[in-house]
């Protein structure tokens, strides 16, 4: 047990500094420089010097990258080039937002894809599972954006029931995005648990439990879910890091202030320490998400309990 | 009627495919007396499992009774409505599955399983329920019941697991116990500690038993009366003895040559030639005549039931001959 | 479970009734409230260290001169925090009264020290807009360490300097108006860590203060008490970070913001939506600048003359205004544009003629399809940008000029422009201030300029003649001179493809009475010229 968790935190810094190192080779490779496009159209030569001198770019490469590993393992995720604040209040500021939008869209995407998977699986090949299949394929194949797009407008704009912007809306401003990030996931999630609660609805315990006579909504509650939602889990994992790809369009659609837009504002400002600060923050969120998952998954499933 | 436990006539069952209508279960009638042991024989595919699961009405889709009648202590089954149905199972009907790996649910403990069949038709506490489970247990010959109470299926053996479902299955004392192929997983000294087991429960709990089984050893251990299904139907029906004495039906006399001993469990159906045919493309009369070696004219009409002896009947133009002759 | 789904739909509902609180007349805001929208954050408060964003520094900060716009749309310099000036003779040394009993948000009162420390600190602190004081005579000194303090500043008493020029610059008063030029508190900035980055930290003598500000999320400008001129109508400014801007074209028609300025608006919306429904809400202001297409001389055929010619004559701008900006736009001539001081009326536009470009070319020798160079993209330009880029590499074509589009994000693009080598661009420049110099001297003053603006312009005794311009004292002479260098960059040498000058438009919310964009047309405006209902 113990060893197995040194592995892993092991295995979690090697991957951050891979990562990490990832980014520094990919921001020197591309064209593009901080400096300049910091001072847009007007250029100085000395405040160029002077700014390049400061950020320490002067330097050979694997001295810059040592200095900044360094300065992540005592915390300090440096100073972004851009907006001249740290990185890491930077992203203390907005990835409570970035939390609450992912929470409120998975929140969104597991109770209304596995009850749409529950009630498409119990009422198989009816017209209530050929329209949630077909709505859920909807849902797996039109981007965020579209969704994001659509919503707001038909919502927000010509009902106003929501707001158009969340930015000062408080939790009511969380409702159309999460939906809309939510979507997408709810989608496959339905599928899957519609296809495995149907695989564990075959099993022999099903016909066990019917035969001490459970009736099927709770042979589904009490015996099938526990099993079907499983694989459920793993892809609740993997859909941890397409949650944040997908936020950064929500946040910019919904005007959320949250770690997907300070990305892309870190990439077009070619700000290395904020993008840097971002995606390894993004990186160990991921990371511990599937962590979680795999716990999760010891918890519902005693045959693995031991093995983990 | 009082001391009839459960009485199956004319019962029909099909599983309704796209290919067209499949008669797994065929006209089958079935009387199971009280504090008996009936057993179902035949090969794999004959309708036995098709048999049990209509009278538990646990028939999977798209398989449908499409008539007959189903009476347990004189109660139409057939007539319930699902909730009422779910409410007679585990109560008076219960029934344990072939597979003891795969019967028990993997992530809750054993001892919950259990707890549940009594909790769901008993109003009783908790802990009492957990009382009476133990209790089970020590009944079904489970050693260490509080310890095993905690385990996960995965954490028994092949027989233990068997035990629990048997526990399950009795819990709440009921009328009738089908048994579907209980033993055909598990060992020969556990087959034979099971049975004796459910030998002894039918007499303390007063529990009939529908036993069924592809392995005539086992029918011939325990049972007291027994049917031969053949392609959805009854063949050949008689108490044990007559049975195995004076085998009527080609099919059961094939069956019996098969059994090279009655302790090999591995027995093998070598001497009827051919394979259980496709139910969608039965022969005309006799489902069995393609392959009987007896094969005549007659065959080719519909066969009925002929009661051969006294509660001995037998599905074949051939075994009037015999007696006639 | 259908019991389940009507309460799902029903809390739904709740929830719905209960967000929509919002009414599209804004008769629930706030008094005094205005609320905007920016396509994208600041990134400092500090004018010394950015271009990009002025709205901070324009209501934050006071200038000593400000451009005053007139009924009939014609500009002025009027003082703000000087009240008067006086010229020497030879045009060197400016001598200032400053306006008295102004103090800063935090009360320290504003005297000329804090005047010449502004110009010192621009110089110093190494950021990017010390073009302005390093006309001033030591400044250079000052910047390379070599004096200690601006030898051209004298201060006279609290309320009394003067400035000398290295040179004399006819212009120098206008460019005292350009945002850059804030005036910042010397006590305040020697108390303060964070300058430019935090709220309580950033003082100005002008009419608001910076309550708030939650980075990419939204900032709050407040009235404030101690300003010297008149309390304004607006009390209290929400510039909201939203950067999708068909959020900001839902925001603005469900009432949800009260000023939205159309630029980053998609250019069928402003069309069909805001030139029809919104007509009566709509204001322009010309953005004063143009939008040009560069050439770069180092190119294989950009360097021939003859090219050059032939491509001012390719370009169809009414067609593009036409058809990309409905008409809101006008066609510029030169370089000085439309609106500037010096604009030169009489200067004709490049003929469009794209048979005689053709014969142009092959009179040059050059074969059918010989031509061509890249037309190099920003891809963070709006959409119609991108549409001017297609329309002109068709128009090209069409003159026998074969370009090919290649785009490049944001930061990549200024890299290989400041490089000077992109082959040619489109590009729009807005005047900092109203003078010619800003845009003559910015691109054709030396070779360096000319470079990092990859136009690389050869004539170096042009370029010699424009900066010696702006010392010309006699303003009729100097404005001839300018006109004179316009012409010869223009069309003798054809080294600068004028395009259009943009009307940049803005719609104003149900709650505004009068609003007046800036003299430049900027996005950015002064809160204070806006009256609300």
């Amino acid at each position: 047990m113990v060893t197995n968790i040194v592995k892993r935190i092991l295995q979690t810094v090697l991957i951050l500094i891979g990562v990490a190192l990832l980014i520094f080779l990919m921001l020197r490779i591309i064209p593009g420089n901080a400096i300049l496009t910091m001072m847009g159209d007007k250029t100085n030569p000395e405040a160029v010097e002077r700014m390049t001198a400061e950020l320490g770019l002067d330097k050979p490469f694997y001295v810059q990258f040592w200095m900044y590993i360094k300065g992540v393992f005592t915390g300090d995720l440096g100073t972004s080039y851009s907006l001249n604040r740290s990185v890491s209040e930077l992203i203390s500021t907005s990835f409570p937002n970035t939390v609450k939008l992912a929470i409120a869209a998975a929140l969104v995407a597991w109770i209304v894809g596995i009850i749409c998977g529950i009630i498409a699986a119990v009422k198989k090949n009816g017209i209530i599972d050929h329209l949630f299949m077909g709505v859920s394929l909807l849902g797996v194949s039109v981007p965020v954006f579209m969704v994001a797009m659509v919503l707001q407008y038909l919502l927000a704009y010509k009902l106003q029931w929501f707001p158009i912007s969340s930015g000062n809306a408080g939790w009511v401003g969380y409702i159309l995005p999460a939906i809309a990030l939510g979507w997408n996931s709810a989608g496959s999630i339905a599928r899957l648990t519609r296809s495995t609660l149907l695989e564990v609805l075959q099993e022999d315990y099903i016909d066990t439990a019917r035969a001490k006579g459970y009736r099927q909504l709770y042979v589904i509650i009490r015996h099938a879910l526990r099993n079907a939602v499983l694989p459920v889990i793993t892809m609740m994992a993997v859909q941890l890091s397409s949650l944040l790809s997908g936020a950064v369009i929500c946040e910019t659609v919904f005007s959320i202030n949250g770690i997907g837009r300070l990305a892309v504002a870190a990439i077009e400002a070619r700000d290395i320490p904020l993008l840097q600060g971002t995606v390894l923050f993004s990186t160990v969120i991921v990371i511990l998400g599937n962590l979680l998952a795999d716990c999760l998954y010891s918890v519902l499933d005693p045959r693995i309990r031991k093995e983990v | 009627m009082k001391n009839t436990t459960l009485l199956v006539e004319h019962l029909s069952a099909s599983f309704f495919t796209g290919r067209g209508e499949i008669k797994a279960v065929n006209d089958v009638s079935i009387t199971v007396p009280r504090r008996s042991i009936i057993g179902i024989v035949g090969e794999s595919g004959c309708g036995k499992s098709m048999t049990a699961r209509s009278i538990m009405r646990l028939l999977k889709y798209p398989g449908k009774i499409v008539g007959g009648s189903i009476r347990l202590m004189g109660k139409e089954l057939t007539a319930l409505t699902d909730a009422e149905m779910a409410n007679v199972r585990g109560e008076e009907i219960s029934m344990i599955f072939q597979e003891p790996m795969t019967s028990l649910n993997p992530v809750m403990k054993v001892g919950k399983q259990v707890q549940e069949a009594i909790l769901l038709h008993r109003k009783i506490t908790k802990k009492e329920a957990k009382e009476e489970v133990l209790r089970m247990f020590r009944e079904v010959g489970i050693s260490e019941p509080e310890k095993r109470y905690n385990c996960y299926p995965h954490e028994l053996s092949g027989g233990l697991r068997q035990r629990i479902m048997i526990a399950m299955a009795m819990i709440c004392r009921p009328k009738l116990l089908i048994a579907d192929e209980p033993t055909t997983a598990l060992d020969v000294t556990v087959e034979a500690q099971i049975l004796e087991l459910m030998k002894g429960l039918r007499d303390t709990v007063d529990t009939s038993i529908v036993l069924i089984s592809h392995n005539l050893g086992v029918i011939a251990e325990v049972c007291d009366y027994v049917y031969v299904m053949y392609a959805g139907q009854i063949v050949e029906q008689a108490d044990t003895f007559t049975l195995f004495e004076d085998p009527r039906h080609p099919y059961t006399k094939g069956l019996m040559a098969s059994v090279k001993s009655l302790e090999d469990k591995n027995t093998v159906l070598e001497t009827i030639h051919g394979t259980v045919p496709n139910l969608l493309e039965l022969p005309e009369g006799c489902a069995f005549s393609p392959r009987c070696g007896e094969v005549c004219e007659n065959c080719r009409q519909a066969q009925s039931l002929i009661e051969v002896a006294p509660n001995h009947l037998v599905r074949c133009y051939a075994s009037k001959e015999v007696q006639h002759g | 479970m259908k019991k389940i789904i009507a309460l799902i739909l029903a809390v739904v509902m709740v929830l719905g009734l209960a967000a929509c609180g919002g009414k599209k007349d804004g008769s629930d805001v706030e008094a005094g409230l205005l609320r905007v929208a920016a396509s994208y954050d600041i990134s400092t408060m500090d004018v010394a260290q950015t271009t990009d964003n002025y709205m901070i520094p324009m209501n934050i900060f006071d200038r000593l001169f400000e451009v005053e716009v007139q009924a009939d749309g014609s500009t002025e310099i009027v003082g703000s925090l000087a009240l008067d000036y006086d010229t020497s003779s030879d045009g060197l040394t400016y001598t200032f009264v400053l306006r008295e009993g102004v103090v800063f948000s935090n009360g320290s009162a504003l005297t000329a020290s804090d005047v010449q420390y502004t110009f010192e600190r621009l110089l110093t602190a190494g950021g990017v807009n010390d073009d302005v004081p390093l006309e001033v005579a030591g400044a250079e000194a000052l910047k390379n360490g070599e004096a200690d303090t601006l030898a051209g500043f004298t201060v006279i008493d609290d309320h009394n300097f003067s400035i000398t020029l290295a040179a004399p610059n006819a212009g120098f008063i206008a460019e005292l108006t350009g945002p850059a030029m804030s005036i910042v508190d010397k006590e305040t900035m020697a108390e303060v860590d964070n300058f430019g980055l935090e709220c309580e930290d950033t003082i100005g003598t002008g009419p608001y203060v910076v309550t708030e500000w939650v980075v990419n999320d939204h900032y709050t400008l407040e009235y404030n008490t101690k300003y010297w001129g008149e309390e304004p109508s607006v009390k209290k400014v929400i510039v909201s970070i939203i950067p999708d801007p068909s959020t900001q074209n839902l925001m603005y028609q469900n009432g949800e913001l009260d000023i939205l300025d159309l630029e980053s608006i998609d250019s069928a919306i402003v069309a069909n939506t805001y030139k029809t429904k919104y007509a009566d809400k709509l204001v322009s202001g010309s953005r004063v600048g143009m939008t040009y297409f560069a050439l770069n001389a180092n190119n294989e055929y950009l360097s021939d003359v003859n090219v050059r010619k032939a491509v001012q004559m390719a370009i169809d701008v009414d067609y593009i205004i036409t058809s990309v900006y409905a008409g809101d736009a006008v066609a510029q001539a030169g370089i000085i544009p439309d609106g500037v001081w010096g604009d030169n009326a009489d200067l004709a536009r490049p003929t469009y003629d794209p048979e005689g470009a053709k014969a142009l070319l092959t009179e040059a020798g050059y074969a059918e399809g010989e031509v061509q160079f890249e037309l190099v993209l920003d891809t963070s330009s709006s959409s119609n940008t991108q549409l001017v880029y297609q329309i002109v590499e068709q128009q090209l074509k069409a003159a026998g000029i074969n370009v090919t589009i290649r785009s490049l994000d944001e930061s990549s693009w200024l890299d290989l422009r400041k490089s000077g080598e992109m082959d040619s661009f489109i590009a729009n420049w807005t005047m900092d201030y109203n003078d010619p110099a800003n845009i003559m001297f910015t691109f054709f003053g030396n070779a360096e300029k000319t470079g990092i603006r990859s136009l690389n312009y050869a004539n170096e005794e042009v370029m010699a003649r424009v900066a010696a311009a702006s010392g010309i004292t006699d303003d009729a002479e100097r404005m001839a001179e300018y006109q004179e260098l316009e012409k010869i960059i223009v069309v003798d040498d054809a080294a600068w493809v004028p395009l259009f000058g943009n009307v940049h438009l803005f719609a104003l919310g149900e709650r505004v009475a009068s609003f007046v964009p800036y003299w430049a047309g900027y996005s950015n405006f002064y809160a204070k010229d806006v009256t609300l209902k």
